[in-house]
């Protein structure tokens, strides 16, 4: 929204953005009501009681005990209301949904995003997303914190190394929207951005069979290529990886590069960690393999 | 009799000198330097963000000057501004005391403050730091190649001056109280001094054991805070902000302090509710300790605990509405002088209630998840800390600067330069407060395009305000050598016992030790101070 040259409200494009924008004009409401108080009383004061004036100044009051219990509650109260009101909000953003109709894996790594859809897909500091999907972002980082930011879906959630973190929600709009870092991650932070492409449904689905190799096609030649099949499907006494559709990634990923923190009972900590070795898209993939597993 | 200026004069004197008043000179000089070099890195940023392209300095210049400005900003300028220079000064005067407790730590305090500055300066010189003043891991432990240990070990070292001086602070207000100056017959600054102390004391030591770990992962590889090496980084942010939100406080707390005493005295009357302010510092001071998780809702910490962090941040939150009500309600039935010191007193009602009530978008977690690390940040921060505690600070220098020198500086130039750093501070950060709700991220060293005019408004500001800054500096050193001699009390000051001293006072402060029973008390006794009698 603009007023003549000076922009003034960011676009709204997602399902949660005007959940957010009615939280904040609360909280402007609330501030700007007591901002105003001060400023009225501050001014009224000033001009009436201006040395020299002819106003009244008998036996000045030096405390109130009604007034001060008066302007401690009422505070209070109206602060509890908003940390409600922000917080239930909050809550939605935050809180995965139980189902989810896009799954994109986010890497970002200095300076840039890379995005890998579930067909194989993958692109760099673009996000192609279907309109009115309920679509969720596994984030995760290759070196140093970074932040991913969508300010016109008003979404924006730090993405660590060592770590998946989730972001969800729905585009409502059509169009081309601006993509942040929000954490300093090093020299090129100001460049680490690109744009969110919001598409139709139909149009989603023409641009992703575009698509190349499948990420569970990558996953398994990963898997050969650093000999897993040889102890996993083996004759030494590891795992068998199977069943592994409902896993937890986090503990997938931690499997692979810190294999002994945990170890399966019943078999011995002989695995050698594979970090360094594997690079956060890398494990993606071969989290989509595992899973895919039988 | 001789006053503490006209004793001995030599660097040595200067230089060896137990006399807090003296001390609070050094800092004096100290901060203006830092001042100026954080000023200078900010003029560069603001020059730089005019234009949306990275055009005049490279992104990697641009990385240290912001590191650069926050960190010479907030631990070389703010913390010790007030504490050091107007708390050193007027602490012993305002409780009748000769001195601090412990003369000789104070100077201490100083020695170690320089020697911590100046590591900092030698990282600069070696080359700068580009983490930000935050130092995020695992950034600034494993990625950057900068001097991060330098300047650690300079902010380090200068954390020891912060617990010296509180810890000096604490033990003079609780045992050099003159006879009769009870803990509620004490200015309100005295109080904003014992809580910014307990916050020293209690807060900078875990600041001191975070940069030790930095250190330790950085130069020995021990795993603590980079997940490569098998440590978490939300640790590290849990860590510094332990210490560095109640450092926030340590900022804001003495420029309070400082408004609780202009004001009555310009407004002619007793403030407002003394014993609420007096509790209310405190309670800042408390609470502040446990909402440091506020700076971390996006982090990927626990949903649960963003809960939490939000609902006791709204809390601290009252402590600051019920100074601000009371210095307000301070000019009812008053007798408003319009001088210097009051036009800066009145600037920071009315900046730090728009600095505070911005505080509650962020509190406020649902908003804080799109505004948190933009430029919404950036301005809510700048009104705190610039409009917040640099105009107490000017504020204090100009209503004590008759004490501390005897002599009075140009009021006209005074009044000029204070509406110039108001309109000129309005100018520069308004416009942050648009460009964070845009979405503009912070530490951005080029921007998109549409972000332009809101930057171009605030480079424009920036230019005013270091115009502003500029003119006292000038002023008030040509009034040290010509300013017209100003007797003991030129405000007609109706409470505080530093007016009942000469200016400038004399080395021992008061001849006979002030016996405050003695006095026509002509209020409540829960005024600020004492109204003066006859004989001191």
């Amino acid at each position: 929204m603009k007023l003549g040259p000076f922009p003034i409200w960011p676009q709204l494009a997602a399902s949660e953005a005007g959940g957010v924008d009615f939280v904040t004009l609360v909280v402007l409401g609330i501030c700007s009501f007591f901002a105003l108080a001060v400023l009225f009383c501050m001014v009224f004061f000033l001009v009436l009681y201006r040395q020299g004036s002819p106003a009244d100044r008998a036996a000045p009051p030096l405390s109130n005990n009604r007034l001060e219990i008066g302007w401690i509650v009422l505070p209070t109260l109206l602060s509890l209301g908003l940390f409600w009101v922000g917080a239930r909000e909050y809550y939605r953003l935050y809180q995965l949904p139980e189902s989810t109709d896009v799954t994109v894996d986010v890497v970002g790594k200095q300076w840039m995003w890379i995005a890998h859809y579930s067909n194989g897909t993958k692109e760099i500091n673009r996000l192609h997303l279907p309109l009115g999907k309920r679509v969720t972002l596994r984030m995760i980082s290759q070196d140093v914190i970074h932040s991913l930011f969508i300010p016109d879906f008003r979404v924006k959630h730090d993405v660590l190394p060592g770590r998946y973190t989730y972001l969800w929600f729905q585009p409502t709009r059509v169009g081309q929207f601006r993509l942040f870092c929000a954490e300093f991650c090093g020299t090129s932070h100001a460049a680490m951005g690109g744009w969110v492409e919001v598409m139709t449904p139909e149009d989603f689905q023409r641009w992703q069979d575009g698509g190349q190799v499948d990420p569970v096609q990558r996953g398994k030649l990963l898997f050969q290529q650093h000999g897993c099949q040889g102890c996993h499907e083996g004759s030494v006494a590891a795992p068998r990886l199977q069943n592994l559709a409902k896993a937890d990634e986090d503990d997938l990923r931690r499997s692979i590069v810190d294999p002994n923190a945990e170890v399966v009972p019943g078999f011995q900590s002989i695995m050698p960690s594979y970090a360094g070795r594997l690079n956060e898209e890398q494990i993606l993939d071969l989290i989509a393999y595992l899973r895919s597993r039988p | 009799m001789t006053s503490y200026l006209s004793g001995p004069v030599s660097w040595k004197a200067w230089l060896l000198t137990e006399d807090h008043k003296r001390i609070a000179w050094l800092y004096l000089i100290s901060i203006s330097v830092f001042f100026v070099i954080g000023g200078l890195a900010a003029t560069l940023m603001r020059l730089e963000l005019a234009t949306p392209a990275g055009d005049l300095v490279e992104a990697d210049i641009y990385n240290r000057l912001f590191t650069l400005h926050g960190t010479v900003m907030v631990w070389l300028f703010l913390i010790p501004a007030i504490p050091n220079t107007l708390g050193n000064f007027l602490l012993p005067l305002m409780i009748g005391a000769r001195d601090v407790a412990f003369p000789r730590l104070n100077l201490l305090s100083w020695y170690v403050f320089s020697a911590g500055g100046l590591l900092v300066l030698w990282s600069l010189l070696a080359g700068g730091v580009d983490t930000g003043w935050t130092f995020y891991t695992p950034y600034s432990t494993t990625y950057t190649n900068s001097h991060v240990i330098l300047m650690a070990a300079g902010i380090f070292v200068t954390g020891f001056s912060s617990i010296f001086t509180g810890l000096n602070f604490m033990v003079t207000i609780h045992k050099m109280r003159a006879p009769g100056m009870t803990w509620f017959r004490m200015p309100l600054f005295c109080w904003s001094l014992y809580a910014t102390s307990l916050i020293m004391v209690l807060a900078t030591p875990v600041l001191a054991c975070t940069l030790i770990l930095i250190a330790a992962e950085r130069l020995f590889g021990v795993g603590i805070f980079d997940p490569a090496l098998g440590g978490d980084p939300l640790l590290f942010q849990h860590l510094f902000w332990f210490y560095s939100h109640p450092a926030v406080y340590i900022m804001i707390l003495p420029g309070m302090g400082v408004v609780s005493e202009i004001l009555p005295c310009f407004a002619g009357r007793p403030v407002f509710g003394y014993a609420y302010i007096a509790v209310a510092s405190l309670a800042i001071a408390v609470l502040g300790f446990i909402v440091w998780g506020h700076h971390m809702f996006v982090s990927g910490q626990s949903l649960y605990a963003g809960l939490i962090f939000s609902f006791l941040s709204f809390l601290v939150a009252v402590p600051s509405g019920i100074k601000v009500f009371n210095w307000t309600a301070s000019l009812y039935k008053a007798s408003i002088r319009l001088q210097t010191p009051m036009l800066y007193a009145l600037g920071f009602i009315g900046l730090f209630t728009i600095g505070g009530l911005t505080g509650l978008f962020l509190a406020t977690l649902a908003v804080d998840v799109h505004l948190h690390d933009t430029y919404f940040v950036v301005a809510h921060f700048h009104f705190i800390m610039v409009g917040g505690m640099l105009m107490a600070y000017l504020g204090g220098l100009h209503f004590w600067w008759p004490k501390m020198t005897g002599r009075l500086y140009h009021e006209g130039l005074g009044k000029m330069s204070a509406l110039l750093i108001f309109l000129g501070f309005n100018l520069t950060f308004m416009p942050q407060f648009l460009l964070g709700y845009l979405g503009m991220p912070r530490r951005y060293h080029s921007y998109p395009p549409e972000f332009q005019l809101y930057n171009l408004l605030s480079s424009a500001g920036a230019t005013f305000l270091a115009v502003g800054y500029l003119l006292p500096l000038t002023y008030l050193t040509w009034s040290l050598f010509r300013g017209t001699r100003s007797e003991e009390n030129p405000w007609d000051a109706h409470h505080g016992l530093e007016w009942a001293a000469s200016s400038p006072p004399p080395a021992h402060n008061f001849v006979e030790p002030p016996r405050l029973e003695d006095l026509d008390w002509g209020m409540a006794p829960l005024l600020t101070s004492v109204r003066l009698g006859g004989a001191l």
